[in-house]
């Protein structure tokens, strides 16, 4: 427990910034709508005036782009790739600055287990995402509920926002593996930066490619916003991979860490 | 020299790690263009009747990526991105790693002055962006070669690769000047890391809304265009000097800054 809270006490300057920060880039990007909800419009006209064939090859043919859920997808994009670098970020370093800041012999000295250290750590990054995703859902309700100008498909929105809880939480444990993976690790956001934008590029490249087997490589796509919009939900063969590699990556830092070599002075 | 030798060996196996990944985007990449040429009529006609917003939120710009050119034109942001990440990165950690190891008392009390250390340090993260440069190129050639009768359209590719390598000069001038600002590596990354980010989001934001257009000098992601560079073979003279003399300003500020820095020990 005290693990548990000395990490959260430790963490809670850099998620404040972090919550503000994914919240401001939602509201950056929302702000903008009021002012191109109107092109947004007009262009609804244009595409309705195409043949239907090829509104099904676009994926455009029960796109509704003046609803504000659309622009709000568009912006949540950009959400996710800054929360993944957030969990990311936390998942590599909860374990590895025991390391680097030299407090590993301090303490894994202590009458705990290994393993009770790296639950409780664990524990400290799952409550933080929590706090970061219930914070950038309520700003989400408020902003897109002022600025929606007629009724919105709840459900749709609550599906969105929640893939943030989800991306993180992959990104998180992939962080975690990679760190007790890894023999020591002196700098943290390169390799959670590096990370993320390499497989958010890879996301990206599927949006015009639209390639199965790329599909999933990228976490991105296991939570596609625009196939939820489709189906009114997620995807269950992405859903089971992510529950299996999330799973995968929990187990792995458990059975590493138990052996793991720790350097100390 | 020892300390460039040095710094090249500490870097290897990372640079090798961004040389796949990026090998790899480039291959995923250009293996589906096949497709893309074969199945696709007549994309110009279906592309102007797009509006640029939309084509935006899908994540196409506006050129014909059915031509071999086109298509690897959109490239170009995703290159963009993952070598400001790696050189930003690079010149953040290079400059402030030895406080962080605790060497600085090792090197900084060897009968050579502050900047014979920081030079042989940026040059070699000159050498590493250059490599991750030349491998991109190579990937680059190969692969749009297979795809194009054997004509890698070296010419483009190398005016592309060009218009990279400022840009790559330019994030690692600023990463080493955070570096050498800053108290210390965290910090430095952390605000690198942020200021890549808005750099990203603004120049979505300038594509999406018209009216904040004179924003666009402000982020470096719009001072050339991947379109531009591969199809009209132009390279935007006033964007690449801009960069160059802001480059340097940032370095000769690191080597100003890092003479006065207090070290600590």
């Amino acid at each position: 427990m005290n693990i548990l809270k000395q990490e959260l006490r430790m963490g809670r300057k850099s998620l404040i910034i972090w919550c503000l920060s994914l919240v401001g880039v939602l509201c950056f990007f929302m702000l903008l709508y009021p002012s191109i909800s109107n092109q947004l419009e007009d262009f609804q006209k244009v595409f309705k005036s195409f043949p239907i064939e090829f509104q099904q090859a676009f994926g455009i043919a029960d796109l509704e782009l003046s609803s504000i859920l659309s622009f709000y997808q568009f912006t949540l994009m950009y959400v996710l790739l800054a929360g993944a670098i957030q969990a990311m970020n936390m998942g590599v370093a909860i374990i590895s600055s025991e390391v680097r800041e030299k407090t590993a012999d301090f303490l894994f000295v202590k009458p705990v287990s290994r393993n009770r250290v790296v639950s409780m750590k664990i524990l400290a990054v799952l409550v933080q995402i929590l706090i970061t995703n219930a914070f950038v859902f309520t700003a989400a309700l408020i902003i897109v509920t002022l600025l929606s100008t007629d009724a919105y498909d709840v459900e749709l929105f609550a599906l969105f926002t929640l893939s943030l809880l989800f991306i993180q939480i992959f990104f998180a444990s992939l962080g975690l593996f990679v760190s007790v993976f890894l023999r020591r690790i002196r700098t943290v956001l390169p390799i959670s930066m590096g990370v993320v934008f390499i497989f958010y590029i890879i996301h990206l490249l599927n949006e015009t490619l639209k390639d199965e087997k790329l599909g999933l490589i990228s976490p991105f796509d296991y939570f596609n916003l625009s196939e939820i919009s489709k189906k009114m939900n997620y995807d269950s063969l992405n859903f089971l991979l992510w529950f299996v590699l999330v799973g995968m990556f929990i187990f792995l830092t458990f059975k590493l860490f138990a052996r793991k070599d720790l350097p100390s002075i | 020299m020892n300390v460039f030798k040095k710094e090249m060996k500490a870097n290897i196996k990372s640079l090798l790690i961004w040389c796949c990944a990026q090998v790899f985007i480039i291959f995923a990449g250009m293996t589906k263009y096949q497709g893309f040429a074969d199945s696709q009529v007549d994309m110009n006609a279906l592309f102007a009747a797009f509006p640029k917003e939309i084509m935006i939120i899908f994540g196409m710009g506006s050129v014909d990526i059915s031509k071999v050119a086109g298509f690897y034109s959109v490239f170009f942001l995703y290159f963009m991105l993952l070598a400001a990440v790696h050189a930003v990165m690079f010149g953040a950690v290079v400059v402030s790693k030895e406080e962080r190891d605790h060497c600085a008392d090792f090197i900084y009390t060897r009968p050579v002055r502050r900047f014979q250390v920081i030079s042989p340090k940026l040059l070699a993260g000159v050498i590493n962006i250059l490599i991750f440069n030349m491998v991109t190129f190579g990937a680059s050639v190969f692969f749009i070669s297979q795809h194009n009768h054997g004509d890698g359209l070296v010419d483009k590719v190398s005016l592309t690769m060009l218009a990279l390598f400022i840009l790559q000069l330019f994030f690692l001038a600023l990463g080493a000047l955070f570096g050498a600002v800053l108290k210390n590596t965290k910090m430095a990354t952390s605000t690198a890391a942020g200021l890549v980010m808005g750099f990203f989001i603004l120049s979505v934001a300038v594509d999406l809304y018209d009216k904040i257009a004179f924003l666009k000098i402000l982020t470096p992601f719009k001072y050339f265009e991947g379109a531009a560079l591969m199809i009209n073979d132009h390279l935007s003279f006033t964007s690449a000097v801009i960069l160059l003399i802001v480059s340097f300003v940032f370095f000769a500020l690191t080597f100003v800054a890092f003479n006065r820095r207090d070290l600590s020990t």
